[in-house]
């Protein structure tokens, strides 16, 4: 079983959940696809036993073929090719997405694909939880590549995963979701809560995934998320009162599930839950 | 006219809340909410809507089946996984993952593939008592190009400059990726949010290389100060030697979860002393440019 953790917003407590659910039900492996800021090992501290570098196809341009034609340049999408007419050609590296089209458009066969990092997976373990993550360089936009590969090493695994999702509703976030049996949003009881719950549903809709709700803080605010999720038949599997307790802790980077036996219970229940839902 | 951005790196640190504060504090300044994923703004700043219009940049492609010879080509040259064959065995794209790159079009031998441009969200303005606010919202699951960004911190820029208001004030996107880049690069001054936590500080970190990069300086708010006193000691020595100035210690206080909860900012708790802290950071804000120039 697949369990994607995603929230329309970040600070919602994403991930609290999807490592507290992770230790509860290992044997399990934990993903971190949040790549631009992942910090579930914070929460679980993990070994880091092999870190590899992640790359995309890049594009050289060998100058001794290039005669400026500048196909290659009104091909792209992102204008990330420049054509200096005379001097020089050259991909950016920040803007390109690595598509491969201005390989295949030159006629002079000018153009190669060099890899260029854009990041780091890491893998670990601790206890019976395996993890992975992905580490997105500063400066560079491709979230969305990074998180394939990830899942590029556990396609195919038996074993049951806990994706700690990127926040919103964009490719990323969609990427992180594909795969999962049930996406869990993490959503508070505030009026930004609600909206950006709305959005995250637009995506697991369309994706047509079993989406249930945790609801974090959930004494604080107004019944809005209760209301909204019974006229959207949307199970809450789980609610977790403000606590001081669980916010000291989070700050020092330890998880509901490390600290209190009755939490990683409470976490298993829901872990229970969720297979329900799959039944 | 200076902009002013408030990023936090990670979601949840309080950056909505010290905008809506600084919203009520700052006496002539243009909002504008890039935080396109999750628009926050509007509802702590009692927006009405003035005018809002369709917003598109990015680009779909779309296969035609009574043209399509099934030869899949397409799907072996499309780096983004968005085409997939299904039962039937047509092919289709994945609106969620084309990035409208044009490559299957290029490669397709039957003339099957078109690219159409896509709406990818709403740009609007509303007007507060706070004044003009520029907000967007991208439609689920568009990608997030941090186009809209640019778009809506040109919209604020120009209202100021025609009005000739000082100060434009963003609400920065969360993480450290293009739509962040996109609202750092070219403003005057990054207010960074963080709290002792050590997720917020791991980003800290990186949200303060990515200022560096752009060669925005940089002040330091620390928020829920007082969750963890050792790590706060930390923050302030790691601030201290990237010799980032911290205007403003915010306590934690369940009076101003409840106030955004209830549509407000801290600022209406009517506490002097929070208040002071809010006002404070605003004016270490005009402080910085007084000084600059
Ligand atoms: S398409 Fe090839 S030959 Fe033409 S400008 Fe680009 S690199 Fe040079
Ligand atoms: S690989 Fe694609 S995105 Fe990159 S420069 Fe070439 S055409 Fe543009
Ligand atoms: S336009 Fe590019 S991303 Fe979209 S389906 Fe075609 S090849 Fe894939
Ligand atoms: S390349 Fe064109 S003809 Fe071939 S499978 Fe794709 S759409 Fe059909």
């Amino acid at each position: 079983m697949i369990v994607s953790v995603a929230s329309g917003k970040g600070g919602t407590g994403k991930t609290t959940v999807a490592v507290s659910l992770a230790i509860a039900a290992a044997p399990i492996t934990l993903i971190d696809a949040d790549v631009e800021e992942p910090n579930a090992n914070i929460l679980l501290h993990a070994e880091k036993s092999t870190i590899r570098k992640a790359s995309l196809p890049f594009p050289e341009i060998d100058m001794k073929k290039c005669d400026f034609c500048e196909k290659c340049s009104d091909f792209c999408a992102y204008n990330a090719i420049v054509v200096l007419k005379g001097l020089k050609v050259f991909a950016v590296p920040e803007i390109c997405k690595s598509c491969g089209g201005c390989k295949l458009v030159c006629p002079q066969n000018a153009i190669s694909e060099k890899p260029r990092d854009i990041g780091y997976i890491s893998f670990g373990e601790k206890g019976d939880v395996s993890f992975e993550e992905g580490l997105l360089n500063i400066g560079e936009s491709s979230a969305t590549p990074l998180i394939r590969m990830l899942f590029d090493f556990v396609d195919g695994e038996s074993k049951n995963i806990v994706i700690d999702c990127p926040p919103g509703a964009a490719h990323p976030t969609v990427e992180s979701i594909k795969r999962a049996d049930v996406v869990l949003l993490v959503t508070e009881p505030t009026p930004f809560g609600l909206h950006d719950l709305k959005e995250a549903l637009v995506i697991t809709r369309t994706l047509n995934k079993r989406t249930a709700l945790v609801i974090n803080r959930a004494d604080i605010g107004t019944d809005e998320i209760l209301k909204f999720a019974d006229s959207n038949k949307l199970p809450v599997l789980m609610e977790i009162p403000y606590d001081e307790e669980i916010a000291r802790n989070y700050s020092k980077g330890i998880s509901p599930a490390e600290f209190s036996p009755r939490w990683r219970e409470k976490f298993l229940n829901l872990w229970t839950k969720i297979e329900g839902m799959i039944g | 006219m200076k902009q002013i951005v408030i990023i936090s790196g990670k979601g949840g640190t309080g950056k909505t809340t010290v905008a809506a504060a600084l919203s009520r504090i700052a006496s002539e300044k243009v909002l504008v909410d890039v935080d396109v994923d999750a628009a926050n703004l509007e509802i702590v700043t009692d927006a009405k809507l003035v005018h809002s219009e369709p917003f598109s940049d990015s680009k779909l492609a779309a296969i035609d089946d009574e043209k399509c010879i099934r030869c899949d080509l397409c799907r072996q040259h499309c780096r983004f996984d968005a085409i997939s064959v299904d039962e039937d065995g047509k092919y289709r794209i994945d609106e969620h993952s084309c990035e409208g790159c044009d490559v299957c079009r290029l490669v397709c031998p039957a003339d099957a593939i078109s690219i159409n441009s896509a709406l990818s969200g709403t740009v609007k303005k509303s007007e507060t008592p706070f004044g003009t606010l520029w907000h967007g919202e991208l439609s689920a699951g568009r990608d997030n190009s941090g186009k809209m960004v640019t778009y809506l911190r040109e919209k604020g820029a120009e209202d100021a400059q025609n009005k000739q208001i000082p100060y434009v004030l963003i609400d920065g996107a969360p993480g450290v990726g293009c739509q962040v880049i996109a609202s750092l690069t070219g403003v005057d001054l990054a207010l960074i949010v963080s709290e002792p936590t050590l997720s917020a500080m791991h980003d800290l970190e990186r949200i303060f290389q990515l200022a560096q990069h752009f060669r925005v300086p940089a002040i330091l708010v620390i928020n829920k100060a007082s969750i963890n006193s050792s790590l706060k000691g930390e923050i302030s020595r790691w601030a201290n030697n990237q010799k980032i100035p911290i205007v403003a210690e915010i306590p934690v206080d369940v009076r101003i979860v409840k106030s955004m909860a209830q549509r407000q900012s801290p600022i209406e708790i009517g506490d002097e002393e929070l208040t002071a802290i809010y006002k404070n950071i605003w004016t270490a804000v005009e402080d910085f440019f007084n000084e600059k120039s």
